[in-house]
């Protein structure tokens, strides 16, 4: 895992503004998907979207941010995206 | 602002991110002498082995309420469009792309097939393109 000294700086990439910030690697990751949230105003339709990483949906945001930087080598700086999961109805 | 701004507005703002991540080459063509306003796209769909798709949205003067119009294009010559051109509508199929409807069409939010045909009842509300555009890249990757 990088030396993070506690913090970790992560850019999430959303469908409107982008996140860029500092999280606390013990903080769970529900903290960075709430703040992506805000972004596109999705506060209320929470299924509709997803936290990825490379393609990868990151599911359990209970999960502190530091497990998953350590599970897939994030750096400061590293981008995850937040992504509307598609309605077919 | 009138519809053709909003809709200039909305092609032309398309997050640089996600165009370069998915390869769309978003290309915007007006058909001269008429209120149109075409945006073509392409899509590559991991379901479907690599294959490369062509899409054109197209905005007429009531795209706000009706939806952008979906259409599959041949991506080598966009002026040539047909069912041959759609994802396969047996077999291998792409979840919320109905080529065997009529007209065909696509469910998803923001479309002329999902507002004005599917779900009528539905407004298009707050539903943005490039929304759309990740859902649809979702479903030709799932």
């Amino acid at each position: 895992m990088p030396d993070l000294h506690g913090e970790i700086r992560l850019v999430v990439v959303t469908t409107a503004g982008d996140v860029d910030q500092e999280f606390g690697v013990d903080q769970p990751l529900r903290v960075v998907f709430d703040r992506a949230l805000r972004e596109v105003g999705g506060e209320r339709n929470r299924d509709q979207f997803e936290l990825e990483y490379h393609d990868t949906a990151l599911t359990d945001l209970s999960r502190p941010v530091g497990d998953y930087a350590r599970e897939f080598g994030w750096a400061n700086g590293t981008h995850l995206e937040l992504v509307p999961k598609p309605v077919v109805v | 602002m009138t519809w053709e701004e909003d809709a200039r507005a909305e092609t032309e703002g398309l997050k640089p991110y996600f165009v370069t991540k998915y390869g769309w080459a978003p290309r915007i063509a007006e058909p001269g002498g008429q209120e149109i306003l075409d945006l073509y796209l392409t899509f590559t769909s991991k379901r479907l082995g690599g294959h490369v798709f062509g899409l054109r949205l197209r905005y007429l003067p009531d795209w706000q309420v009706a939806g952008r119009r979906e259409a599959f294009v041949n991506p080598q010559q966009a002026s040539e469009e047909g069912p041959e051109y759609w994802p396969p509508a047996a077999g291998t199929t792409v979840r919320g792309i109905n080529p065997r409807h009529n007209p065909p069409v696509i469910c998803l939010r923001g479309t002329w097939g999902y507002h004005s045909v599917l779900h009528a009842d539905r407004p298009m509300g707050d539903s943005t393109l490039l929304t759309l555009l990740l859902e649809l890249q979702r479903v030709f990757d799932e």
